[in-house]
């Protein structure tokens, strides 16, 4: 065991120490341009998801301003853009959210950062290739930056043939560039984590004691590998159907339309898994630190991962119900997709379990986490009467969708990530922010979010729908609320970034273990040394919290010596 | 799987054997090999599902459209074809031979397995290039291009006729001839998916070989400068597992498309 | 991981005769297949070319890519990608007989010859 380095006492001190840690170890541009470091690739991830999340969120905002009124009088229809610039930003707010910030925010940031320190590993199995994959990154979001400027894309995110590759008059071969590049960055990134958490595992890190985010991870990764290279030959298809002609999807041609659905479908109903997964993940390590008590159903935690990782790659076809798909498909992949509910609820109810007389802490990520439990809830709970063949047709291609969907990609993705970094943040950056301006920010989020979808649910079923730029005066009130909403909620956004910016300029110096978890990541300094971890790290249960105990000098919590506890033997 | 992946003990500072290739996150050449190998199986598979996206293309067609396969497959060449796949299957004997001398330190027969592997790979790019150059010339297409030459017509009519083949095809081959092209365009419709799905999944796979061609002259500049040993040639061990999933692919593409009709 | 194995191959190193061997049934299932498809089998002639083919195929998975020695994990990656093809395709063709009667009745139709021309325009473009 690890043991025969002992901590010599508390490891305070060790963090204020200047020259070794991970941010100014080396310095210039070019040693953050070509570093091979994971945290340093982490946090250029991070940078720019931030940047993708800050492009998609004002596409969001321009499409509901639009939506402010509806155009049944002339006045009205000029209040703001055209029709065809509403359908350029409800695309490109989709296609940015989805492929330049949803896929990579956790796994490629957060798991950059944190997945090689929770092993206890100094760095991922492929170090040139982790950054090379940024790089794929990189460009494809560049690409997504000359499709605006070469006519938009107006074919919603999912580029559905025929209209893409017939009618469409925007940018879509760029587009289906941009988006064969993304694909191959993840599928890099999936590789990498899959092969670290295999090979990486240091002694005593045993699969049972790796922290459940890295399970999230794995579950990820799995499917990052194996779906996403469907997406990346249906783009090519599309790329070269519409330089070509070749006519795999157009009718006109003699091709077939639904075909271009599976084929989409069979990707990016995983890719849904790619963006909740980590944000499960996330979660899983926040309520237990601030609940101080074991995580409730380790096993059971892990292996639903995977379920959902699997069970998620035959469920495709629920996308298809109203598309001209057969009766029995439908109910095949109606019946299978419900059977996600399972390991999805034994999550939500661990979750709760692990609460249930815990000692609780209201901080800024657990904040984040009991509204992602509740949003959770509510759009699963709202998915299973997508699922469900009578109810799908009725509220198919409505509002109902748009809210069910931005309750569970928004309501966990972004909650999940926005707990992931004001968890990590400390650990990331050194520095401390401002608590009580997080919880703010959490609770306006939160409230934003809600008046912006609750409303979408009610005019969804009242038949609202989707993708229009133009609508019946009934709905008025709806889009009013829900355009207030995501106002309130770009004010959130920007209350985060201001306490989070606060904390870079004057925040308080991080102790290395703020919180008291029990991951090995927290035994690092803040921020970590260059090779992570200065001495050996103590293995452990990563959820046993009496192996850690408060540090009076430096506020923060410090691993006791000796070995780890038995819990998972 | 877990019970294998725990064995390595890792040090915060490793100070592991003298070996020079391994790198610095790792405690031993045997984590490092298996690690890599891992990475390269989960590319493999990225490969299978890649390609498996093209394969339903091209079973949906058939599954639908099966007279599309019987007839498109009279226009191919199956000879040209065969050629193919014994050269690439021999290149993949030569491919694993590679990594062997690698294994043994055999540098000499490293080199040359690499370079016989390069030449079959040159050589079936060659006979691709005859395949699609004459397709070019007579008009036979992907997609909307599709317009084959009388010519071709006759010659494919003939094949059918000395096969003792099927008269449907025939008559269909026969009515499109001698046709304004507007018109023939217009009754060849489903034949020119056949050939959009040739195409692209051929071409798609003469790009891997190209790539591979690539990866495997970059591997003979190394072995010749001495860089693999029975500790290191994880480089080519993985452009052989590479090369091998492409003679696999074309294992399955040469009966789908120039032998069942 | 100790000093005194240090120069041990690594991997599993493959027996020439292996190899050859495993070459010559590799050309010998080819010929097979070519001259199983001289003949009509009618339906049955994609399920014998394919039944070779996964030999074929599983032969060069074992040997030349040395999976039967391997750790399992490989065997397991490789075969779940497989799999996933499989699924996706039999899903597919499965619901794709279900439909195509759609296209068909499609093309058959007025509608058809308009979105045709549709076509043929932007491709002249």
């Amino acid at each position: 065991m690890a043991g025969e380095v002992s901590l010599n006492g508390s490891m305070h001190g060790t963090h204020d120490h200047v020259g070794g840690n991970y941010l100014n170890a080396t310095k210039g541009l070019k040693s953050w341009l070509l570093t091979l470091d994971h945290k340093r690739i982490g946090i250029m991830y991070l940078v720019s998801v931030c940047i993708a999340l800050a492009l998609g969120g004002t596409f969001a905002l321009l499409l509901r301003t639009k939506l402010l009124h509806g155009g049944y009088t002339p006045e009205a229809a000029a209040f703001i853009g055209s029709s065809k610039d509403y359908n350029q930003w409800m695309t490109l707010h989709g296609a940015v959210m989805v492929f330049l910030f949803m896929i990579p925010a956790i796994p490629a940031a957060f798991g950059n950062f944190v997945l090689p320190m929770m092993l206890g590993a100094k760095d991922v199995a492929f170090p040139k290739l982790n950054l090379f994959s940024y790089y794929l990154y990189f460009t494809g979001t560049v690409m997504f930056l000359v499709v605006l400027v070469m006519g938009g894309l107006d074919t919603g995110w999912t580029m559905y043939a025929p209209y893409s590759i017939v009618h469409s008059k925007t940018a879509v071969p760029y587009a289906t560039l941009a988006v064969f590049i993304l694909g191959f960055s993840s599928i890099l990134t999936g590789l990498n984590f899959i092969a670290t958490i295999h090979k990486l595992r240091p002694k005593g890190m045993t699969p049972f004691r790796m922290p459940l985010f890295l399970w999230a991870i794995y579950a990820t990764s799995v499917i990052q590998v194996l779906a996403t290279p469907v997406i990346g030959i249906l783009t090519f298809m599309l790329f070269i159907e519409k330089i070509m002609g070749i006519g795999f999807f157009n009718p006109a041609l003699g091709g077939d339309p639904l075909l271009f659905q599976h084929l989409f479908w069979f990707y990016s109903h995983p890719a849904v898994y790619i963006m909740v997964l980590p944000a499960m993940g996330v979660i899983n390590e926040v309520i237990p630190t601030f609940s101080r008590k074991p995580i409730f159903g380790y096993k059971m935690m892990a292996f639903s991962s995977l379920a959902i990782a699997f069970i998620g790659f035959v469920v495709w076809g629920h996308h298809l119900f109203v598309s001209g798909q057969s009766p029995f498909a439908n109910v095949a992949f109606s019946a299978i997709t419900l059977t996600v509910a399972v390991p999805s609820a034994i999550k939500v109810f661990n979750w709760v379990s692990t609460m249930y007389k815990g000692d609780i802490h209201f901080t800024t990520p657990m904040m984040y986490a009991l509204f992602f439990i509740y949003l959770f809830a509510i759009g699963g709970l709202t998915g299973i009467f997508l699922t469900a063949l009578p109810g799908n047709i009725h509220t198919h291609d409505t509002y109902f969708v748009i809210a069910h969907f931005h309750f569970v990609m928004v309501g966990a993705v972004i909650f999940g990530f926005l707990a992931g970094l004001n968890y990590w943040w400390p650990k990331i950056t050194g520095k401390l922010y401002n608590n009580k301006a997080g919880v703010l920010g959490s609770v306006l989020i939160f409230l934003g979010f809600n008046l912006t979808f609750l409303p979408q649910f009610v005019m969804g079923l009242k038949g609202m729908p989707r993708r229009y730029a133009n609508y019946a005066q009934e709905f008025e009130i709806y889009h009013q609320l829900s355009t207030a909403g995501a106002y309130l909620l770009g004010v959130g956004f920007l209350t985060v970034l201001l306490y989070l910016l606060a904390s870079l300029a004057k925040g308080k110096k991080a102790p290395s273990n703020p919180w008291g978890a029990a991951s090995l990541d927290w035994q690092s300094t803040s921020p970590p040394h260059m090779h992570n971890f200065e001495k050996t790290p103590l293995m452990g249960d990563p959820y046993d919290y009496s192996l850690v105990s408060h540090d009076e000098k430096t506020g923060g919590y410090v691993r006791k010596p000796g070995e780890g506890s038995s819990a998972h033997h | 799987m877990s019970s294998t992946a725990t064995a390595e003990p890792a040090h915060a500072h490793g100070h592991h054997g003298h070996e020079k290739n391994l790198a610095h996150h790792f405690d031993t050449m045997e984590q490092q090999f298996d690690a890599g190998k891992i990475g390269i199986w989960l590319f493999l598979a990225t490969e299978v599902l890649f390609f498996g996206g093209l394969f339903t293309v091209y079973s949906i067609y058939r599954a639908n459209h099966p007279q599309l396969y019987h007839i498109g497959q009279y226009f191919l060449t199956w000879e040209m074809g065969a050629i193919n796949t014994a050269v690439l299957i021999f290149s993949s004997l030569t491919a694993a031979w590679a990594v062997r001398a690698a294994q043994l330190n055999q540098k000499k027969i490293l080199v040359s397995m690499l370079v016989i592997t390069f030449l079959c790979a040159a050589t079936f790019m060659v006979v691709k290039y005859f395949e699609y150059s004459h397709k070019i010339h007579e008009g036979v297409l992907w997609g909307q291009a599709f317009n084959p030459s009388d010519a071709e017509l006759n010659h494919v009519i003939e094949k059918i006729e000395h096969k003792g083949g099927d008269p449907k095809a025939i008559e269909f081959l026969e009515a499109i001839k001698e046709r304004p092209v507007a018109e023939k365009k217009d009754m060849v419709a489903p034949l020119q998916m056949f050939f959009s799905i040739y195409f692209f999944m051929t071409g798609l796979h003469g790009i891997h070989v190209l790539v591979g061609m690539g990866l495997i002259a970059w591997l003979i500049v190394r072995a010749s400068k001495g860089q693999f040993n029975n500790r290191y040639f994880a480089p080519v061990d993985s452009v052989a597992l590479y090369w091998h999933i492409v003679d696999l692919i074309w294992i399955f593409l040469f009966p789908l498309f120039y032998l069942i009709g | 991981m100790s000093k005194h194995d240090e120069h041990h191959t690594l991997g599993h190193v493959m027996p020439a005769s292996t190899l050859i061997n495993v070459f010559l049934a590799l050309i010998v299932l080819t010929v097979v297949t070519v001259a199983v498809a001289q003949k009509d089998l009618g339906p049955l002639n994609v399920w014998v070319a394919l039944f070779i083919a996964s030999i074929k195929g599983s032969i060069v998975c074992a040997y030349f890519m040395h999976l039967k020695y391997d750790k399992k994990l490989n065997l397991l990656i490789f075969g779940i990608s497989v799999v996933l093809v499989l699924i996706m395709i039999t899903f597919t063709i499965v619901d794709s007989h279900f439909y195509y009667n759609n296209i068909d009745s499609y093309q058959q139709s007025e509608t058809f010859q308009a979105a045709k021309a549709a076509a043929a325009s932007s491709a002249a473009k």
